[in-house]
């Protein structure tokens, strides 16, 4: 009976630990970003910048997202600085004109909509709310990919919660959800889903 | 040491324990239920640049102006354009991605060209030349007129299904001295009494509803929309309309100005004779409405003028009986038709010639050798029944629909239309304005390969060489357009509002009604609990939409019996359970909820489907016949 008791806590402990611990290297991939880039290099004291002057809204108010490529060259068509990631960043991309293949961290999945505009303009809603402190980051965070869905581990969430029922992080529905109810914004399935 | 079978089980235990309390299986579940949303079929929002178009919502005669957010060519929003627009109208650009879309020709189950469709078709009509009809599931289109021009090159009828909406409109053309086509003025009324029309829901402009500057008395079974949003609710008995109507009649006699509208008007002695026999105290038992509120809903229509009696009907349930409709019409007579005004004709260029407008249930039976059934969009449909006994023996029918169910699986031949936004689709004549329209969508996304109009497949069986957007071009030149720009830019026309003069009624009553008729129609109901088929035409175009409206309950959605709480204990059901509803022509689950009803009614929320089931009346009346709501 002994016996069978430590068989079965033994397996209980190994498939716990397992469980906990395989789940966020089992359901995402790592995928690299073109280049480094640091955020705090550009809003910070010394780069003076806003969130708005690289993730700029266009003349009808829709949102632009991650900043093309003549964005970058408007500042960097040489080096401003003494790091090697700005060098190579020039040589690879500003130098022969091509577009570096960034990888969203928040890119929503397509069948929501989520306008910009209507949070950030309208709404007044900080972008560090949704994007957590990436405008002060040094480095860009390991991009990870979901493996069945295709969505970044920002938006899936990155880890479980106790008992594994509740999911911590992310921006999914409820997320969304969840800050409209505590604001008392009224929100509809079409809002999103369009 | 030796290892057992039961250690074995003992450590898969603790690790099938492990597992289940660790995120592994739950978050692999969760997850699972967003990757199933990545399925290449899934419709996905191109990202970009927002471009804004303006146009018209043509899924119904309301035609609301709107605008179009789109990305990539893609429509992702609907947004109202200066008025206001209905739930349907926010979720129309869905229609183009609906699950339940036709998008190759088929015969039977093997797909074919549209090629082999119209050859087949035009064979049968050179075998059965004179006997080819279209049935326009939505008359009073620009397209409708093409469809006219077609069958009149090829001496094919145009048929057109029995008016729901606007019957008491045609009603009461029907009592004018010379021939004219009218329609409801609700924007110069004071007081409207409808039965059972669902006048702020789908059948006028949804502004209507927004803004309303006349008093409305709803007379219906169930609490619908139209009757949560009436300033008076009457619960009528189901088929007590036309007991209700002569009743409101009888009030009025004995007032000058009717008494000196009788003595003018034809056939009023019928109308006289049926309205004196029904005082309100005895129509009370036929409509189940006390007569007092018969009385005072008489006296509010009367004195608050001008004044407007619909009896339309519902999209899904049909039209009322003959006799309601005429007791309705007589009703207006009364009144001078002043809530009606004069349509004016669509401009038509000059060397058109036009087939006829022919109601379905005029033409013979049996004398239909081939028919067109012109479906363009979600909601339309007629019962079965009433088409086919026009049907000849071994007759070609060819469906050109948007979708592979209703028609679509009475006929051989399937052929698929483009939706609304893919083609310049126009909207039919407006029900609650006076008014002549002509709106046609943009043309702003590209439709899938072989998908062809009605008017086309007409087009083409008439052997015409000009494509049907030419010819729809020469309407829109014809009311003044340019006709070019057509495709991307859509049109819109409307004549001036009807002249304020109220058209000139010479009869009281058709010819052939009589009094013995009317009290004969106006006599009380036997079957109880009746079964109340209503619906929302509209609800068609979005599969989302209507999945909505069932889990937030916000409205009744498709295949819900409303009932009331004293009758679902009489039948020994509660609320929410999953019910039958049976009739001679096939059975239907559907949820039972407790609601607003007359205790002695069932109401049956469905789609076209169960229009396309129900019988035909000889009154003319639609009915699921001997239906009845069953526990499952």
């Amino acid at each position: 009976m002994v016996r069978t008791g430590i068989l079965f806590l033994a397996g209980f402990s190994l498939a716990l630990s397992a469980g906990w611990w395989s789940v966020p290297r089992i359901l995402y991939r790592e995928e690299p970003q073109p280049a480094q880039f640091s955020h705090i290099a550009h809003t910070g004291e010394k780069g003076g910048m806003s969130c708005e002057d690289c993730h700029s809204f266009r003349d009808d108010g829709t949102f632009a997202g991650i900043p093309k490529l003549e964005t970058c060259a408007a500042c960097h068509s040489a080096p401003m600085g003494e790091t090697q990631a700005e060098k190579d960043f020039i040589a690879r991309f500003v130098e022969p004109g091509i577009e570096p293949q960034w990888k969203s961290y928040a890119r929503q999945p397509d069948n929501a909509w989520f306008p910009h505009s209507a949070h950030v303009l309208r709404g007044k809603v900080a972008c560090e709310k949704c994007h957590g402190g990436m405008g002060k980051s040094d480095k860009l965070p390991a991009y990870r990919v979901h493996r069945f869905t295709g969505y970044p581990e920002d938006v899936m969430g990155k880890r479980a919660g106790p008992l594994g029922l509740k999911r911590a992080g992310g921006m999914r529905m409820d997320d969304c959800v969840a800050c409209h109810r505590q604001n008392r914004i009224e929100h509809s399935c079409l809002d999103c889903h369009k | 040491m030796k290892i057992e079978r039961r250690d074995l089980l003992s450590l898969a235990a603790g690790a099938a324990a492990g597992v289940a309390v660790s995120p592994l299986p739950w978050r692999l579940l969760g997850d699972a239920a967003i990757w199933s949303q990545n399925w290449h079929w899934m419709p996905r929002v191109p990202r970009g640049a927002v471009t804004e178009t303006e146009g018209r919502c043509t899924l119904c005669p309301a035609a609301c102006p709107v605008k179009l957010r789109m990305t990539e060519g893609v429509v992702n929003s609907v947004w109202p354009n200066g008025a206001a627009l209905c739930p349907a109208g926010f979720a129309a650009h869905h229609l183009a991605w609906h699950p339940l879309r036709l998008r190759e020709c088929r015969r039977g189950d093997k797909s074919v060209t549209p090629e082999e469709a119209l050859q087949a078709l035009r064979a049968a009509i050179e075998g059965r030349r004179g006997a080819a009809a279209v049935l326009d599931l939505a008359p009073g289109r620009a397209s409708s007129l093409l469809h006219r021009r077609h069958m009149a090159s090829i001496g094919g009828a145009y048929l057109t299904p029995p008016a729901v909406e606007g019957s008491t409109a045609q009603a009461v053309a029907a009592l004018l001295g010379k021939r004219a086509e009218l329609a409801a003025d609700l924007a110069r009324v004071k007081t409207v009494l409808s039965a059972g029309t669902p006048v702020l829901d789908g059948w006028a402009a949804p502004s209507f509803a927004v803004e309303r500057g006349f008093h409305l008395i709803q007379a219906e079974p169930h609490r619908s929309r139209t009757a949560g949003l009436a300033d008076e609710w009457l619960p009528l008995k189901p088929g007590g309309e036309t007991a209700l109507l002569l009743a409101i009649g009888h009030c009025w006699l004995q007032r000058p100005e009717i008494e000196e509208r009788l003595a003018r008007l034809k056939g009023a002695e019928a109308w006289r004779k049926a309205a004196e026999a029904m005082p309100p105290v005895r129509a009370a038992e036929a409509a189940g409405i006390e007569a007092a509120r018969i009385e005072a809903a008489a006296a509010r229509l009367i004195d608050n003028r001008p004044a407007l009696v619909l009896a339309d009907g519902d999209p899904v349930g049909g039209p009322l009986s003959r006799e309601a409709r005429a007791a309705a019409a007589a009703l207006n007579a009364m009144l001078g038709a002043e809530g009606f005004g004069i349509r004016p004709a669509l401009p038509v260029p000059k060397d058109w010639t036009l087939a006829e407008v022919q109601s379905v249930e005029e033409a013979a039976d049996g004398s239909i050798g081939v028919l067109i059934l012109d479906e363009p969009w979600p909601g339309v449909s007629v019962p079965w029944q009433l088409v086919e006994k026009k049907l000849a023996r071994n007759a070609v029918v060819a469906a050109v629909t948007w979708n592979h169910a209703q028609f679509a699986g009475k006929a051989e031949w399937r052929i698929p239309v483009p939706v609304w936004l893919e083609a310049p689709l126009d909207a039919p004549q407006p029900n609650d304005a006076p008014r002549a329209q002509i709106a046609i969508a943009p043309a702003v996304m590209p439709a899938p390969q072989d998908v062809m109009v009605a008017a086309e497949v007409t087009a083409r069986l008439a052997g015409l060489e000009t494509a049907w957007t030419e010819e729809l071009a020469e309407l829109v030149k014809a009311a003044g357009g340019a006709g070019e720009k057509l495709a991307g830019e859509g049109f819109h026309w409307q004549s001036e509002s009807g002249s304020a003069a109220a058209p000139g009624v010479a009869r009281a009553a058709p010819e052939n009604m009589t009094a013995e008729a009317w009290l004969r129609a106006a006599a009380p109901a036997a079957a109880s609990p009746a079964i109340v088929a209503h619906g929302w035409r509209q609800a068609a175009v979005s599969p989302m939409l209507g999945k909505l409206w069932l889990e937030s309950e916000l409205r009744e959605g498709p295949q819900q019996a409303a009932a009331h709480p004293d009758l679902l204990r009489r039948q020994g059901m509660e609320e929410g359970v999953l019910a039958r509803l049976v009739s001679p022509r096939g059975a239907w689950p559907v949820r039972v909820r407790a609601a607003e009803t007359r205790p002695d009614v069932f109401a049956v929320c469905g789609g076209p489907a169960l229009t396309l089931s129900c019988e035909v009346r000889p009154d003319g009346a639609w009915t699921l016949g001997e239906a009845k709501v069953v526990k499952s």
